[in-house]
């Protein structure tokens, strides 16, 4: 447990993601919450001393794509415990999804959204609007009212934009407000009533697959439509190797479009499935060994710009049943930081590609300021332990819904404190 | 396992044999072909008695009885206590058994438990005019109202101890050999 | 007395679990059971007091039957429980169903279900020995050990024996169970039919592919034709069905590719004219009348190892 103080002094912390700094390691002195101080041998008295040699001061996680479930849903998660899960897990920022109930394609949910997260006021939650009404594909949502309301960016949640008529007015119509567009590449043809990766574990397991094919043939139309319609495309999830190749390729086309990927397909593969866990089933479905190595390799080469939680809050009676009727997605915010050390410490991520892909680039593409370790102004920052050990159960888990495969599982990387905007939404 | 001495060897079983064999056409019962008892042996360590209770009585009578082998597994009561196990083999008897006189053979009878499974085993397959029991060794212990009619050797044996009826490779009748309750770990192997 | 029986089994889910010793274990215990079968009085008295329920979420008669004969020729209780009589259609899940038969006391529930990996969910929830009686696409396992029962009775060792499995192979639960079982035993298994029926990477599962029946047929020992599920006809799989037997179904002329005496064998219920001739159905080559009555021997055999294994354990040994 660490000691708040009002005065409080971190010796020997190791400076990460800062804009205006360089990293590596130095004192940091907060008065009253607020930066008072960066330098070498710092000094003040009466203040907590904390030997933070080892430990990363950052400024903060920031998060693409997560479920509030609020309104609608809250016996799931609402934006309070939300917030609490983005707190512990490091977090200073969340984007939710508009897969709400109703779902978010009206500024007044925006403005419900907005409201609560000044409120609740734990960290900033970002409204992603609906790009479409109902998420049905069908019909543009009011995205200048929603911006007007707050909204970051526009998109369908999980649902892929079938029509690429569609998708290329709404790419137009979202770039007059300056806001990019979040799409879930997904042939749904191809997919049909798939549950899980095609190929020879699905043979196996007797699952019905969804194609690699599926996921790269959209992001290729995506990226093609991105182009017709000068927009900004960010893919949410990918999960193949031939979609990472499609982003490559468009990047150095000078197309704007940007992708992200949860530490889930970093991590695992469809063969862990063997045993039909449904905390492993996920939209963007786990795929084969030399999908998660090109994940690997897009994100080290920054084709990949992010990593998300994909924070996805299901009740037991949504997760606990026959693997093809489970609810995809898992709960995350809590367990990006720990997962990524995992594989750091494997050699597969180095520091920098993950403080890029989960506190750079996840603000470029929210179009938040860089973040300045600024002297005088009220502090926002998270300081992560990359070693240490603990478990997500029931005392640690702040989430409503506890639909993750690591539950009760060691871990190893935690969240020691949390600061947003001058007080600590989180100590350890 | 296999050095420990016989309390019984070859020649010892032979006598045991023939008295056994004695005991059976004290039965009372005709002894003439078509209506003599068949010998079935329970599955596993009754078939070799009983073949070789076959032979001794072919002399005395001057035909061969007809010998069958009954399988018990399924009709053990101690699955509960030792789980599924495969079938010794398969029940084997020489015809229509209702209306036939039968001598049930095995190698020891002890707690009583196998006869009483073998009795409903057999009822299962017809209905016999009458069924008697012969064992090759008594060693008492009995935990059921059961009790042989023809005895080959009784024997005095402590409660837990294990009497082995050896065969050799032929699948004669070897050797009987105790085992000690505390002679270490159960005895896993019965014919050497 | 002997060491740990490889009849020991918790749960059957599935073959690709057991060993070629377990799978062998159990087709020999179904002959003794098979033999119990041909006598007169055709019950044992085994599984007294064993209380079997079957628990089908999917509709199948037959196999439902199968395992309700193969529990009273044991002396077990049954129990039946199917979807239309049930409230799983009324929004209740699987889990909740299934704990509140477990609140019933079933020593064993067999179960059927569309979805793969029903039975192993009900495995790791409740406390019954759980037998799969057919989930989704992945596995039946009685239907495979019948099927190997049937061929082992037939043939003897089935090592480098030539198994044809010809038909839908990526939704059939009864090809993957044979293509583990055969694989297990040593068969030479191939596996044939229209592209749009044969799963990626089923080669994995130890068999040769196909896209065509004659080099699959051709000298082979058994040919088991796969049952073509109506609603697959004339959908994107295949046009129709007269054309699947043009093109994939066995007719004598086929058969005739194979050893003469090869075995043809069906799980049924048959679809005659189209994936298999009647001709052929019906001829002297046919064991598909054997396969049920080796059902019932074999569902014994699976009942018997799972009560007693599960007797076993709840005496803490």
């Amino acid at each position: 447990m660490l000691p708040i103080a009002d005065n409080l002094v971190l010796d020997d912390v190791d400076l990460r993601g800062w804009a205006n700094l360089p990293p590596g390691p130095c004192s940091v002195l907060l008065v009253g919450g607020h930066f008072a101080a960066v330098g070498q041998h710092l000094d003040m008295p009466g203040a907590q001393r904390v030997d933070a040699r080892g430990c990363w001061l950052t400024p903060g996680l920031v998060d693409l794509c997560a479920a509030g479930r609020e309104p609608g849903q809250e016996q799931d998660e609402d934006l309070l415990s939300l917030s609490r899960c983005a707190a512990a897990g490091g977090y200073v920022a969340v984007a939710v999804g508009p897969d709400t109930q109703p779902s978010n394609d009206d500024h007044a949910v925006t403005e419900l959204i907005v409201r609560r997260a000044r409120d609740i006021g734990l960290c900033d939650l970002l409204p992603i609007g609906a790009l479409t009404h109902r998420l049905q594909g069908e019909t543009l949502s009011p995205m200048g009212e929603m911006t007007e309301a707050g909204a970051v960016a526009f998109g369908d949640a999980d649902r892929p934009v079938r029509s690429s008529r569609m998708l290329r007015r709404a790419l137009e119509y979202a770039r007059s407000f300056d806001r990019a567009v979040f799409s879930q590449p997904l042939d749904l043809d191809l997919a049909g009533a798939g549950a899980m990766h095609e190929g020879p574990w699905s043979t196996r397991l007797g699952l019905r697959g969804i194609p690699a094919a599926a996921e790269h043939i959209a992001v290729a139309r995506d990226i093609a439509v991105c182009q017709l319609a000068l927009g900004r495309l960010h893919l949410q999830r990918l999960s193949a190797a031939r979609s990472v190749d499609h982003v490559r390729r468009a990047k150095a086309d000078g197309i704007a479009v940007t992708a992200a990927v949860t530490p889930w397909h970093l991590l695992r593969t469809d063969a862990d499935l063997r045993d039909y866990d449904t905390n492993l089933r996920f939209a963007a479905p786990l795929r084969a060994e030399a999908d998660r190595q090109a994940l690997l390799a897009g994100l080290r080469d920054g084709t990949i710009d992010a990593i998300c939680s994909d924070h996805q809050p299901w009740s037991v009676a949504d997760k606990e049943v026959e693997f093809d009727r489970a609810q995809p997605g898992a709960i995350g915010l809590q367990t990006v930081w720990p997962l990524l050390c995992d594989l750091v410490r494997e050699g597969d991520l180095d520091d920098a590609a993950l403080v890029r892909a989960t506190m750079t680039m996840p603000r470029v593409i929210l179009g938040m300021p860089a973040p300045m370790l600024r002297i005088g102004e009220p502090a926002t920052f998270a300081l992560l332990d990359p070693d240490r050990p603990w478990t997500l159960d029931v005392h640690s888990n702040q989430s409503k819904s506890r639909n993750t495969p690591v539950w009760g599982r060691p871990l190893v990387g935690r969240t020691l404190l949390t600061v947003y905007r001058g007080r600590v939404t989180y100590s350890d | 396992m296999n050095d420990r001495p016989p309390i019984l060897d070859r020649t010892d079983l032979d006598q045991v044999l023939r008295s056994l064999a004695d005991e059976v056409l004290a039965l009372p019962w005709p002894h003439d072909p078509a209506t003599f008892p068949w010998l079935v042996g329970i599955r596993s360590g009754g078939v070799a008695v009983a073949e070789e209770l076959a032979a001794m009585l072919t002399v005395a009578l001057g035909f061969a009885p007809q010998v069958g082998a009954l399988d018990i597994t399924l009709y053990r009561d101690d699955m509960w206590l030792k789980g599924p196990r495969a079938a010794e083999g398969q029940t084997a008897l020489p015809g229509d058994l209702t209306g036939r006189r039968v001598v049930l053979v095995d190698d020891v009878l002890y707690t009583g438990r196998t006869v009483r499974a073998a009795l409903n085993a057999l009822v299962d397959f017809g209905r016999p005019r009458a069924v008697a029991l012969a064992v090759l060794l008594d060693r008492g212990g009995r935990e059921l109202p059961i009790a042989a009619d023809a005895v080959g050797h009784v024997l005095a044996v402590p409660p837990g101890d294990k009497i082995q009826v050896r065969c050799d490779a032929r699948g004669r009748l070897h050797s009987v050999v105790q085992v000690p309750v505390d002679a270490g770990s159960p005895a896993k192997v019965v014919s050497p | 007395m002997n060491a740990p029986s490889t009849l020991q089994l918790r749960h059957l889910l599935g073959l690709e679990e057991l060993s070629a010793e377990q799978i062998t274990a159990l087709l020999d215990m179904a002959a003794q059971m098979k033999a119990v079968n041909q006598r007169r009085i055709k019950k044992l008295p085994t599984l007294r007091g064993v209380t079997v329920l079957t628990f089908f979420v999917e509709n199948s008669t037959r196999t439902k039957m199968s395992f309700e004969l193969a529990a009273k020729r044991l002396s077990a209780d049954t129990m039946g429980f199917s979807a239309s009589t049930s409230s799983l259609s009324k929004g209740e899940t699987l889990l909740d169903t299934a704990r509140n038969l477990e609140a019933m006391a079933p020593d064993i529930v067999v179960i059927r279900h569309s979805s793969s990996g029903a039975p192993r969910f009900l495995s790791e929830r409740i406390g019954c020995g759980i037998v799969n009686a057919g989930d989704g696409a992945h596995e039946h396992p009685t239907q495979g050990l019948l099927d190997l029962y049937t061929m082992r009775d037939k043939l003897g060792d089935l090592r480098g024996r030539k198994v044809a499995i010809i038909g839908d192979i990526a939704h059939s639960r009864v090809a993957r169970s044979n293509l583990h079982g055969l694989h297990k035993l040593g068969a030479d298994v191939h596996v044939a039919g229209p592209a749009t029926m044969l799963p990626p990477g089923v080669h994995a599962l130890g068999c040769t592919v196909h896209a065509r029946v004659e080099p699959a047929i051709d000298g082979a020992d058994v040919v088991m034709m796969l049952r073509i599920q109506r609603e697959r006809q004339g959908n994107d799989l295949i046009p129709h069905a007269h054309e699947y037997h043009r093109f994939f179904g066995l007719d004598a002329a086929r058969l005739q590719l194979a050893q003469p005496h090869a075995l043809v064998m069906h799980p049924g219920p048959m679809n005659r004219g189209v994936e298999i001739a009647p001709e052929v159905a019906d001829g002297a080559q046919s064991v598909i009348l054997e396969q049920v009555e080796n059902g019932v021997a074999v569902r014994m055999a699976v009942l018997y190892a799972v009560a007693a294994t599960r007797g076993l354990e709840s005496q803490g040994a």
